[in-house]
């Protein structure tokens, strides 16, 4: 049976890669290697990425809570220096169990049969997953980062619906599952650049003590106050969470850096053993 | 104030280089098949993004769209442009 073997928590801020200050951005670098280098030592063959699309992939015509992408994976379409857009390795019968299990566990997904990912899920696939293409990636598109949002409990509840369906799958996977996003930033708006480090200490804390009840008590409303419309990606991390009840973690590496617009936080939750 | 149409209209801006072609060449005809008033076209023409934001729009979409349009370089100007969020959240119901 497949089974979860770990879980990260990334942040993707595309100003690391582009970097117009021409800051150090290596520390934050070297999280992505150190994230590859555990991925690999997990003998890992699946990676499960939750990320938010920023109004790239899908417009106002048709804007999905929840997307699960079996097919062909291409990305990031946004062009990122140093990050080709090229394939990523999928793994297609996987997904679609996956997206089954869940589908009939009552949440109503949408799935995908082909993706040109942006830099939510293109930026781990690219940096934490081992360059020979032995873990394929599975995106999954959450209502994070345009209304309507995905109420905060539902990515919760989504991640133990993950969990569910990994651990009756009758393959033989090594899942590692990934929350991309936040934490604090405010993504164009008047605030931006701006990073509220107690916020995203706070959203640390709940993650490496495992315990999603802080963040689950959050309202929208909070959210955006105290980290910004950006940090509304934490649903992410709720949903590796909530796929690993009672899992602490460790931070990998947190770097409010100065280049970026976000508070970069980097975290390894572990799994039962 | 026709939302959907001006978010439609942004989003096709922000991603369909033959409509920001025809924007360039004439603004007034290329907008004309989204169902536009006024004060929206014009904002949308003068890329008057802190209307746009007031009248309650993603900054996400705010920000593609300037900047597509503007290049990357026209970053500080644009969000010396706009408007706080917590100018927004202001007074608004918690959720």
């Amino acid at each position: 049976m497949s089974k979860i073997v770990g879980g990260f928590t990334v942040s993707h801020d595309p100003l690391v890669f582009i970097n117009p200050r021409k800051l150090d951005a290596e520390p934050v670098k070297q999280a992505y290697s150190e994230i590859q280098r555990r991925v690999a030592e997990l003998r890992a063959s699946v990676a499960i990425i939750v990320g938010a699309d920023h109004f790239i992939l899908f417009g106002p015509r048709l804007l999905p809570q929840i997307v699960i992408c079996g097919g062909e994976i291409t990305g990031p379409v946004d062009a990122l220096p140093g990050i080709p857009n090229q394939p990523i390795v999928h793994n297609e019968n996987f997904a679609r169990r996956v997206f089954d299990h869940v589908l009939h566990a009552d949440f109503d997904l949408a799935y995908s049969n082909g993706i040109g990912v942006d830099h939510a899920i293109g930026i781990p696939a690219h940096l934490c997953l081992p360059a020979d293409g032995s873990v394929a990636t599975v995106p999954v598109y959450m209502a994070s980062g345009v209304e309507p949002y995905i109420p905060i409990n539902r990515a919760f509840r989504f991640g133990g619906a993950l969990k569910a369906a990994i651990e009756s799958d009758p393959g033989d996977e090594r899942v590692v599952l990934f929350g991309s996003g936040g934490i604090s930033h405010w993504v164009g708006t008047g605030e931006m650049g701006k990073i509220n480090t107690e916020f995203d200490e706070f959203v640390l804390d709940a993650i490496t003590n495992g315990d999603p009840d802080p963040l689950l008590a959050l309202s929208d409303h909070d959210i955006m106050t105290r980290g910004g419309n950006g940090a509304m990606e934490i649903r992410h991390f709720l949903a590796v969470m909530g796929a690993m009840p009672n899992a602490r973690g460790e931070v990998i590496e947190y770097n409010p850096w100065k280049g970026g617009v976000t508070g970069l936080g980097f975290t390894h939750i572990q799994a039962a053993t | 104030m026709s939302v959907t149409a001006v978010m439609t209209c942004l989003y096709d801006l922000s991603t369909s280089r033959k409509l920001r072609s025809a924007f360039a060449e004439d603004p007034q005809s290329a907008l004309a098949r989204y169902k536009l008033d006024d004060d929206e076209r014009q904002s949308i023409i003068n890329c008057d993004v802190g209307a746009l934001f007031e009248q309650g729009h993603n900054p996400m979409l705010l920000m593609g769209y300037y900047m597509i349009l503007n290049g990357p370089q026209s970053m500080p100007e644009y969000i010396g442009k706009m408007p706080t969020l917590s100018s927004r959240l202001e007074g608004a119901q918690p959720v």
